[in-house]
């Protein structure tokens, strides 16, 4: 039985408010504002879980629209930590920004120490959505020039390079954050995929098959099994092998010799018809791996 | 601790305490009441401290919690399942969060 406490940090450390529908994150959030204005929060937990608590009701209620909710909270954690806290800082320009504009975001953000690595994200972030893009490209190579151990600038960098249509770098980008988080299991289905999708930009460009798409192709099959190894079952996984081994099977003259790829193929078939019999993802996993399944 | 586990537990402590008074008794009987003592503990005591302890070591065995998996695979798969991935920061990306986009989809859904 998981607990609120469970819930809400769980919440926290995996970021799961940025991806969730409307519904979940509403009753997140009343879960989340019934146990911190109760004051069971501040009995019942210890400091680290207390304050982690406190800044996700701070991002739950600004994402919901609770600006005073989330004055509220923003007070609390200045009082305890004070202005010059980093983490504070941030959440302070969040609040701007959601609150006031980018403008004056910036404008705090510009009073902050030059080393903080969260407050130059901020800036880069505020740069997205006023729709700045080769300034918002040019910025995080700075930032990941001055911080190469941050694997979330990486990806960052990474997703920038894909939504520009260079799939090249965008691949690259993702090669440094595996250098520094080697087990991450849904990067290295990332690489695959974005491998995918570079293989068939070269595909629609030239006429005939070429050398560049296939070595793409096969280096998503890589990519795609590394993954299925570091986590069992993987959905994602599976289905990108089956995939990328359904367009390799289906190259009229190919470079190399890819009859290994058709058992490959089957090998995927297998375990994601045993995935689905067997009930064994999410319901939206599911949904994807029987839509693959028809499809090729 | 189930109550299989719990019952074999404190039978074989039953046993193992009966062990030891009856070791005890033995020893006491053979210093006050026999002049030459070439007896040495009888088997069966020894026995009784034996299977108690056997029934001991079963017994906490039994009761112990469910086992979590070795292996990185299994282990990352159990947690993929819970939705509770170490490694889905890098696609979530807390640190660029958007705050205008994501305001404006919840308000656009909640209306």
């Amino acid at each position: 039985m998981t607990t609120i406490i469970d819930t809400l940090r769980n919440a926290h450390t995996t970021s799961s408010y940025l991806n969730l529908p409307a519904e979940s994150l509403q009753s997140l959030y009343d879960t989340s504002y019934k146990f911190v204005t109760s004051g069971a929060a501040a009995r019942s937990l210890r400091p680290e879980d207390l304050y982690s608590v406190f800044e996700l009701h701070f991002f739950l209620s600004i994402i919901a629209g609770k600006d005073s909710e989330a004055s509220a909270i923003l007070t609390t954690l200045t009082d305890r930590f004070g202005q010059d806290s980093h983490r504070v800082g941030v959440l302070r320009s969040i609040y701007f920004e959601a609150t006031d504009g980018p403008v004056k975001a910036l404008e705090f953000l510009s009073g902050r120490q030059d080393t903080e690595l969260g407050t130059l994200k901020r800036k880069i972030v505020i740069l997205k959505s006023s729709n700045q893009t080769s300034l918002y490209i040019s910025e995080l190579l700075k930032l990941v020039d001055n911080y190469p151990s941050d694997a979330e600038s990486w990806a960052e960098l990474a997703s920038a390079y894909l939504e520009a249509g260079m799939y090249a770098q965008s691949i690259f980008a993702l090669h440094e954050v595996l250098l520094l988080v080697p087990l991450a299991y849904n990067i290295n289905a990332l690489v695959g995929e974005t491998l995918l999708l570079y293989a068939s930009s070269l595909q629609a460009a030239s006429s005939s098959h070429s050398l560049a798409t296939e070595e793409r192709l096969l280096e998503a099959v890589k990519f795609f099994l590394r993954s299925v190894e570091l986590c069992e079952d993987y959905v994602r996984g599976w289905t990108g092998v089956l995939v990328a081994t359904k367009r390799i099977a289906e190259i009229q003259n190919p470079f190399s010799d890819t009859s290994k790829y058709k058992r490959l193929y089957d090998v995927a078939r297998k375990a994601l018809t045993k995935i689905v019999e067997t009930k064994d993802a999410s319901e939206s996993d599911m949904n994807a791996a029987q839509l693959v399944l028809k499809n090729y | 601790m189930s109550f299989v586990s719990t019952a074999i537990t404190v039978f074989s402590l039953l046993l193992l305490f009966h062990a030891g008074y009856s070791a005890y008794e033995f020893s006491h009987y053979l210093k006050h009441l026999t002049v030459n003592s070439n007896a040495t503990l009888p088997i069966d005591i020894i026995t009784e401290t034996i299977v108690a302890t056997c029934l001991f070591a079963l017994g906490q065995v039994f009761g112990a919690d469910k086992l979590r998996p070795v292996s990185f695979a299994k282990w990352a798969k159990g947690l993929e399942r819970e939705g509770k991935s170490p490694f889905a920061f890098l696609e979530r990306r807390p640190g660029y969060m958007n705050v205008t986009k994501l305001r404006e989809e919840y308000a656009s859904t909640k209306k």
